[in-house]
């Protein structure tokens, strides 16, 4: 007699082509589920660029917005996170620009708190990543907040598989040394 | 040896399952307004194109016979073309 505990099988996991193909379609569901998959992603690329907690998840959430309306010129769909990646770094690098020119004083302490929870921990992380290059940040960023592998880094940044790994090694190494002293002072 | 992950949690503002709910349905509406705004875009220039055309065609057309020119005159032999050019 088979137990009544029977092993769930795990649904299959749609590829994302067939979700931008769906989604271009007008299937509203097949636009969740990108949305659900690649928003921290794309929170990560802004926060790269921007180091700015708020003002990345803003700059992520439009970017979405932007990047669900033109679809349909998303020439590779099996591409699309790199797609995505690639209008949110330069809506960032955007919103960076005007930034520079309104903010004469710098309010970063205001963003930072604007999130809540761990301040201080936040506050040392931001001044740590300050320290990294633009693509350091965004691959540690990608890899250790969001979990993607290098390939899927690589392919998305432009970049080689190996680099990315020299990158992540040397982007770790940098953020621990400037959180010990951080905790040091 | 790669360095140990770093935890980068607190950078995290979470509530991302929430976020894009709201954001996939802002997306669908934003796309259905942009259809809805196409089409009626698109049904207000056929219209405007079909008065267009019937006003033209409803037109009185102008049904001017060409008049003889003097310089045309010049190239007749015919004395009643002449003499209907005098009057």
């Amino acid at each position: 007699m088979p137990s009544q505990l029977a092993v769930v099988e795990e649904a299959p996991v749609t590829p994302v082509a067939e979700l931008v193909a769906r989604a271009r379609a007008g299937d509203p569901a097949a636009a969740g589920e990108l949305v659900r998959r690649h928003l921290r992603a794309a929170y990560a690329v802004a926060l790269a660029v921007l180091q700015r907690p708020a003002d990345a998840e803003d700059i992520a959430q439009d970017a979405f917005l932007v990047a669900l309306e033109r679809l349909d010129e998303c020439r590779d769909p099996a591409r699309f996170s790199g797609w995505l990646v690639q209008i949110v770094r330069n809506r960032a690098l955007h919103a960076l620009d005007k930034r520079k020119v309104r903010d004469a004083t710098d309010d970063a302490e205001v963003a930072v708190f604007a999130l809540g929870g761990d301040v201080v921990l936040r506050r040392q992380l931001i001044v740590a990543l300050a320290t990294l290059t633009e693509v350091q940040r965004a691959i540690v960023l990608l890899h250790d907040l969001d979990d993607w592998t290098h390939a899927e880094i690589a392919d998305a940044l432009g970049l080689s598989e190996t680099n990315c790994r020299q990158h992540l090694f040397t982007a770790r190494r940098a953020l621990r040394v400037a959180l010990e002293a951080a905790h040091g002072t | 040896m790669e360095p140990e992950r770093i935890d980068l949690s607190a950078l995290d503002p979470g509530g991302w399952e929430c976020k894009a709910t709201a954001l996939a349905a802002r997306a669908v509406e934003l796309r259905r307004l942009r259809r809805t705004v196409i089409v009626r875009g698109v049904a207000a220039l056929a219209i405007s194109a079909a008065a267009a055309l019937a006003l033209w065609l409803s037109a009185p057309k102008h049904t001017s016979s060409p008049s003889p020119s003097a310089f045309d005159l010049l190239h007749t032999n015919d004395a009643m073309e002449v003499l209907r050019y005098a009057q």
